[in-house]
């Protein structure tokens, strides 16, 4: 790599170069700089706490219903209760925990991965967070004025139309929507621009790692499938609000094209959530089991693919609704297909331990109960893409089972496995290995607990949303099964919170890189400085840290007194420019205050939107403005 | 056409054109019931095919002329046009597949079912 040790004639000293960096990059102090933070570490690190707060108040409505559901004729939640309580699980998990979760994980993890100082536009970074949080305080203000939506995370009209759904509930879930996936695009955008523009000279596009792969493939899904539920939740907010006739059969709307709509965004919704997963568990597969994974060409046509096929699937969600057979058919091939290139990487991943000499740690155990979870629910998705099969089942608790097994199967087990893995480079400590394994399996024996006879309740006809049962049905004994589970998997929570808060403060030191992996992101300290790396590494293979330490190479020359980065080119990752960050800035918040004016205040009164953005835009001038000297690293 | 054009036409060209075939096709069913004729199903369902083909030749003939080499991670244009083009034969192909078992029940099912 000598062509990138002289992009720029300056030689100074590492001790120089450390004390220069941590002055570039530093912090700006107090609450008024806390609030201008656009590092990568820390915009990352806010998502995540803030989406595991989600996690947990998602957990707790989910016991709520277990509670309620218990045994028959239970009093514990009323009727309309048990809607909100429903409504807003779904939501939380869907909208609030999952996407900003693997958000948030990327935003951490990808220019660590990628070898470079942070993401590309940090401030849009720290503005689709405010965007985010603002979301989260916005849905929840609702819950707690009791305003909480209680018309499924789908809300289809008419139910939720004005006629059949009056006051403001419906109004804050579907703005919620607009700030959720504002932040979403936010981050997409800026997480394609640093895999495609700023990877560590000599990662070419056959050396990225798979993580990263998954993340561009994710990042692409959210620009096409984010749009589609912008506008979706739109039609029902301007049918609610300003009597519009897009969605409201009451006025002429066609409620199946918020279908449509909604599911053309909300089936890749569960592959934006799941592939990520699958990143997650390549990194640990390879790390863990100490060899190069076989068939990275296949997995990474497999997670591409899965992003393509993900927008053939949308109608398998509609199959009661009164679609040509023919139609449906197409969907039922596509189901299918997907089958096929989920396999395929779990036939990879299988191989690569297989072959290897795995360490059963934590993280591989979850990788482990993934893949067993995984694949059971994939079974019952390809029972439920035939239409005669689905039919059957539609709206019974076996498709909550099913669903369920995917959703935390395939990406909280990988999630989980996720934070044992990454803990030390998020915090310099381990986590402890014995309290992890009893975690583990704490939380696989409750969620099958949980999950399992909810198979059976659905085959035995049990429906989903319904409030209680009477003893009749014979749905008592699973049901008690199906809530024990629950409050073990709550357990299984608890001792993981233990863990985290006991090994934040006595974990054992890790190191740099205690697992001896391969990635780039191991090359940091533990915990990752605001710079990441003293050099900008360079690389020259698909396993980095895996090569000799002495035939490895970093780039030299590039300014330190400034938060400079280097941008490589989108094929080779060849060096092109230097580029300069820009530094924190509060902006990004006032920019996002005023338009949650306009978002929020919509709901009431649509001068809002008008309002709205004007400051919006006064706020956007405010963020571009150019300081004097234009030179950054004064500014 | 550039090289890199080709690379991505060849990659991306197969799970484009299989979206928008599958697309075209749903929207055509519930015209092939009114009209009680299937052909226009499956003429779009072959020209899917024949396009979906053709990225994979597309394809093909980058990977000739990178020097045919199985996909690697050495460095170089080569290895990475390889391994582009390996991916776009592998998805174009796979994508081909798909048009063809959507097309099947437009061969099983009457055209109202």
């Amino acid at each position: 790599m000598t062509a990138t040790q002289d992009i720029y004639p300056q030689t100074p000293t590492l001790d120089q170069d450390i004390q220069q960096l941590a002055q570039s990059w530093r912090h700006p102090r107090g609450i008024f700089g806390w609030l201008s933070y656009t590092t990568h570490q820390a915009i990352g690190m806010r998502y995540i706490v803030t989406a595991f707060v989600m996690l947990l108040a998602g957990g707790a409505e989910a016991l709520m219903m277990r509670t309620q559901l218990m045994h028959s004729n239970n009093g514990y939640l009323g009727p309309e209760r048990y809607n909100q309580i429903f409504t807003t699980h779904g939501t939380t998990m869907m909208f609030l925990f999952a996407v900003p979760m693997m958000e948030g994980m990327a935003i951490y993890l990808i220019p660590l991965m990628c070898g470079t100082r942070n993401v590309a536009f940090p401030r849009l970074n720290a503005f689709g967070y405010w965007m985010y949080l603002f979301g989260v305080l916005f849905l929840y203000w609702g819950v707690f004025t009791n305003a909480a939506p209680d018309v499924g995370w789908f809300a289809y009209p008419p139910l939720s139309g004005p006629q059949y759904t009056p006051g403001k509930s419906t109004d804050y879930w579907a703005q919620m929507i607009t700030f959720t996936e504002v932040s979403a695009l936010c981050v997409a955008a800026e997480l394609i621009a640093t895999i495609l523009k700023m990877r560590a000279p000599g990662m070419s596009l056959n050396r990225m790692p798979l993580y990263v792969w998954s993340i561009l493939t994710q990042s692409w899904m959210i620009i096409f499938a984010m749009p589609a539920i912008v506008l979706a939740s739109s039609y029902l907010l301007s049918d609610r609000t300003v009597a519009t006739q897009f969605v409201n059969p009451a006025e002429g709307g066609d409620p199946l094209l918020y279908q449509h709509i909604f599911w053309f965004f909300g089936h890749p919704e569960v592959y934006i959530i799941f592939i990520p997963a699958l990143g997650f568990v390549s990194s640990i597969v390879v790390a863990h089991a100490q060899r190069e994974l076989i068939g990275y060409t296949a997995m990474v046509l497999a997670q591409i693919a899965n992003g393509f096929i993900a927008f053939g699937l949308w109608v398998h969600h509609m199959f009661a609704t009164d679609l040509p057979q023919i139609g449906e058919a197409y969907f039922t091939a596509s189901s299918m297909m997907i089958a096929i290139t989920s396999g395929v990487q779990i036939f990879c991943w299988i191989a690569t331990l297989w072959s290897g000499k795995p360490r059963l740690t934590t993280a591989l155990l979850f990788v482990y109960g993934f893949i067993a979870i995984f694949v059971l629910g994939g079974l019952t998705g390809v029972i439920l893409a035939s239409v005669p099969l689905d039919l059957q089942v539609h709206d019974t608790f076996f498709v909550v089972a099913h669903f369920h097994y995917v959703l935390i199967g395939g990406a909280v087990f990988p999630l989980f496995g996720a934070f044992y893995h990454w803990f030390p480079k998020f915090t310099g400590r381990m986590m402890n290995e014995r309290l992890g394994r009893i975690n583990f399996w704490v939380l696989f024996a409750g969620f099958n607990l949980t999950f399992f006879p909810m198979h059976i309740l659905g085959l035995k006809g049990m429906p989903r949303r319904i409030y209680t049962y009477s003893p009749e049905m014979g749905w008592d004994q699973l049901n008690l099964l199906a809530t024990i589970g629950a409050y073990i998997i709550a357990f299984g929570g608890l001792l993981f919170l233990v863990n985290l808060f006991w090994s934040r403060k006595f974990g054992a030191i890790a190191g740099n890189n205690p697992w001896n992996a391969d990635s780039l992101e191991w090359a940091a300290a533990s915990p990752a400085p605001n710079y990441n790396f003293e050099y900008l590494p360079a690389v020259t293979s698909r396993y980095p840290l895996w090569v000799p330490a002495e035939e490895r190479t970093f780039v030299t020359g590039t300014r330190t007194d400034r938060r400079e980065v280097l941008v490589t080119t989108l094929m080779d990752a060849q060096p092109h420019h230097r580029y300069i960050l820009p530094r924190p800035s509060i902006w990004p918040l006032i920019a996002a205050i005023c338009v949650t004016v306009g978002f929020a205040g919509s709901v009431f009164n649509g001068w809002y939107i008008t309002w709205g953005t004007i400051i919006s835009a006064l706020a956007l001038i405010g963020w571009f403005w150019p300081k004097r000297p234009l030179d950054p690293a004064h500014d | 056409m550039s090289r890199n054009f080709a690379l991505w036409t060849g990659f991306l060209g197969g799970p484009f054109i299989w979206l928008c075939s599958f697309e075209a096709r749903f929207a055509l069913a519930p015209w092939a019931c009114t009209f009680q004729n299937k052909w226009a199903l499956h003429g779009v369902a072959i020209a899917g095919l024949i396009l979906c083909l053709g990225c994979a030749a597309l394809s093909w003939s980058q990977w000739k002329a990178a020097g045919e080499q199985p996909p690697s991670a050495s460095e170089g244009v080569q290895p990475r046009s390889n391994f582009l083009a390996i991916l776009g034969i592998v998805t174009s192909l796979g994508c081909g597949m798909i048009v063809i078992a959507q097309a099947i029940p437009e061969f099983v099912l009457a055209a109202c079912e």
